[in-house]
C-alpha cells in the first residue's frame, strides 16, 4: 500500500509551515522572558 | 578534486574558524557570572521558558535529525522520516516527569543521584555503565558527523572536521558551563529551524513533491510503502529508543533540575512540538535524492549532498551552518551533562565526599576536557555509520524506561528488580541487535525490562518513602 502523492504533499507542507512558525514562537517567548527579567 | 564539492576547502575552513571563534567568545562572555558549581552545572536552577524550550528542542535536533533522518528516509522511505518524528514523543512524555523530578529532588544534580537514592548502589553502578555507553556512542556519533559534514561539503579531511567541532564545543562549554550550553542552544535552535525551512522551501521550488512521488513509485516503490515491514519495526523501535534516551540521560535530567519550577513541563511540551516537523522536512530532502540522480557513497551523506547539489554554494553554506549548529547544540549538552555525572557521581560520591564547591567546579571543567579528548580518540577510526552506532546504544537505554518511570511514581518497585530489569533488558536488546537487526534492539530491551518491573511491582511488599529522596540529596 503506497502513500498517495496528495498525502505526501500534505504531510511535507504542513510540517514545513509548522517549522516556519517555530522561530517566531521562540523569539516572542525570549522577548517576554527578557522583559520580565526571567531569562534565568 | 575540489570541484566535486559544493564548497572549497578554504571556505569550509573559514566557516569553521568563524563559527568556532564566535561560539567560544560567547561562551566566555556568559561564563563570567558563574560563581559556584551550581551556577556552572545548572545555570543557578532558574532557567525561563524561552531558553528552556529552545534548549530542549535544539538538543534533540542532533546528527539524528539532520544527517541520520535523511539517511533513514533514504533507506526506509516515508516511515523513516515519520518514525524519526515520533521521537518527539520522548520530549512530550518527559514533560510530566520533569515536573515530578523537580518536586521530588529540587536540590538534586544528576540522574545518578536519583537512581542511587531510589534504588541503591547496585542499580546505580549499572545505570552509570548504561549512561556511559550511551553518552560515548552519542558523543562519538556527533564527532563523526562533524567530520562527515565537512568532508561531504568541502572535501576537507574527515579528521579535521571532527577535531574542529570537538575543540569548539569543549571550548565554549569549558568557559561558560551550562549557561553557555543553553544560550548557544537558543541561537542554534533558531538557526536550525530557519535553515531547514529555507533549504526545504528552495528545494520545493525546483523539485515538486508530486514529481518525487512519481519517480519513487516507478523506481523505488518500497520507499512509499506504508506496509514496509522493516520500516514499521523501525518506527516502534525508534519510539522506545527515543523514550529511553531522554528518560535516562543526564542531559535531560540536568535540564529538568535547572528549569524554574513552573517551567519544566511546559518547556518539554513546547520543545517537542517545535521538534516534531524537523525530521519530516529533512527527510523530504533525502526522498528527492533518486530523482536528482544522487546516490551517495555513504547513506548518511545524502542530506548534505542533495542540498548542496540543488542549491549550489549558498545551499551548501546553509546546510553547513544548520548541521554544525545541530551537532554543536547536542555535543555541548552531552559534554556538560556527562561531566556533571563524572563530577557528582564518580568524584564526589566515590572519591572525595568532602570536596568543596571550588574543587567540584575544577573537576567539572577537567571532566569536560577529558571527555573531549576521549571522544576525539574514539572518533579517529571512522568505524560505523552514524545510525548503526546510535542504534547499538538503543539496547542499553530502552531498558531504563520503566525503572525510571516507576521509580518516580510507583513506590513498590525495589532496587533489586530495577537492577534485574536494566540488566536483562539490555542483554535481550543486544541479542536482538545481533541476531535480528538494529531496528528491534530497543523494542526487545524495553519489553523484557518492563516485564521484570511489572513482576517486581506485583510481588513487592515494601513501599519506598519519597521523603528519602529529598533527605538523601540534603
Amino acid at each position: 500500500m503506497l502513500i498517495s502523492a496528495e498525502w505526501l504533499q500534505g504531510l511535507i507542507l504542513s510540517c514545513l509551515v509548522l517549522a516556519a512558525v517555530a522561530p517566531l514562537v521562540l523569539l516572542l517567548l525570549w522577548v517576554r522572558d527578557w522583559r520580565q527579567q526571567g531569562l534565568w | 578534486m575540489s570541484s566535486a564539492y559544493a564548497l572549497t576547502p578554504q571556505l569550509g575552513l573559514t566557516l569553521v574558524v568563524l563559527f568556532g571563534a564566535g561560539w567560544i567568545a560567547f561562551g566566555y562572555w556568559l561564563g563570567r557570572s558563574n560563581r559556584s558549581h551550581e551556577d556552572f552545572a545548572l545555570a543557578g536552577r532558574q532557567v525561563g521558558l524561552a531558553l528552556a524550550a529552545a534548549t530542549a528542542m535544539a538538543t534533540w535536533v542532533t546528527s539524528n535529525t539532520t544527517l541520520v533522518a535523511p539517511q533513514l528516509t533514504y533507506q526506509f522511505g516515508v516511515w523513516g522520516m515519520v518514525g524519526y518524528s515520533f521521537a518527539a514523543l520522548g520530549l512530550l512524555l518527559f514533560a510530566p516527569l520533569a515536573k515530578r523530578i523537580k518536586q521530588l529532588m529540587p536540590g538534586g544534580y544528576t540522574a545518578g543521584d536519583f537512581v542511587r537514592s531510589r534504588y541503591g548502589k547496585p542499580a546505580w553502578y549499572l545505570f552509570l555503565v548504561i549512561s556511559a555507553v550511551y553518552a560515548l556512542a552519542w558523543l562519538v556519533s556527533l564527532g563523526m558527523a562533524g567530520g562527515i559534514l565537512l568532508q561531504a561539503l568541502s572535501g576537507l579531511d574527515y579528521h579535521l572536521g571532527m577535531t574542529a567541532i570537538l575543540v569548539i564545543c569543549v571550548g565554549y562549554t569549558l568557559f561558560g558551563g551550562f549557561k553557555a550550553v543553553i544560550a548557544t542552544d537558543f541561537v542554534q535552535a533558531v538557526i536550525i529551524i530557519i535553515g531547514v525551512v529555507v533549504v526545504a522551501g528552495l528545494l520545493l521550488t525546483q523539485v515538486s513533491v508530486t514529481s518525487v512521488h512519481e519517480q519513487l513509485t516507478q523506481q523505488h516503490p518500497q520507499l512509499l510503502d506504508l506496509l514496509f515491514p522493516a520500516a514499521i519495526m523501525f518506527l516502534f523501535n525508534n519510539i522506545f529508543f527515543g523514550l529511553g534516551e531522554i528518560f535516562h540521560s543526564n542531559v535531560w535530567w540536568t535540564r529538568a533540575l535547572s528549569f524554574k519550577s513552573q517551567v519544566g513541563a511546559k518547556a518539554f511540551v513546547l520543545g517537542g512540538l517545535l521538534w516534531l516537523p524537523i525530521p519530516i522536512v529533512t527527510g523530504f530532502i533525502a526522498l528527492a535524492a533518486p530523482q536528482l540522480g544522487i546516490f551517495p557513497p555513504s547513506a548518511d551523506m545524502v542530506g548534505p549532498m542533495v542540498a548542496a547539489a540543488v542549491l549550489g554554494k549558498v545551499g551548501a553554506v546553509v546546510v553547513f551552518v544548520v548541521v554544525f549548529s545541530a551537532l554543536a547544540s547536542s555535543l555541548d549538552s552531552l559534554l556538560a551533562a556527562s561531566a556533571d555525572l563524572l563530577t557528582r557521581d564518580v568524584y564526589q560520591q566515590q572519591l572525595r565526599p568532602q570536596a568543596n564547591d571550588q574543587q567540584l567546579l575544577k573537576v567539572n571543567r577537567y571532566s569536560i576536557v577529558a571527555l573531549g579528548i576521549l571522544t576525539w580518540l574514539l572518533c579517529l577510526p571512522q568505524l560505523a555509520t552514524l545510525g548503526a552506532l546510535l542504534n547499538f546504544a538503543g539496547a542499553f537505554v530502552a531498558s531504563t524506561i520503566m525503572p525510571i518511570i516507576l521509580g518516580l511514581y510507583q513506590p513498590k518497585l525495589t532496587g533489586s528488580y530495577a537492577t534485574a530489569a536494566m540488566l536483562l533488558g539490555t542483554c535481550a536488546g543486544l541479542v536482538g541487535y545481533l541476531l535480528i537487526g538494529f531496528y528491534v534492539a530497543a523494542l526487545l530491551s524495553c519489553l523484557i525490562s518492563s516485564s521484570i518491573c511489572m513482576i517486581g511491582v506485583i510481588r513487592s511488599r515494601s513501599r519506598f518513602d519519597w521523603q528519602l529522596l529529598q533527605q538523601r540529596q540534603d
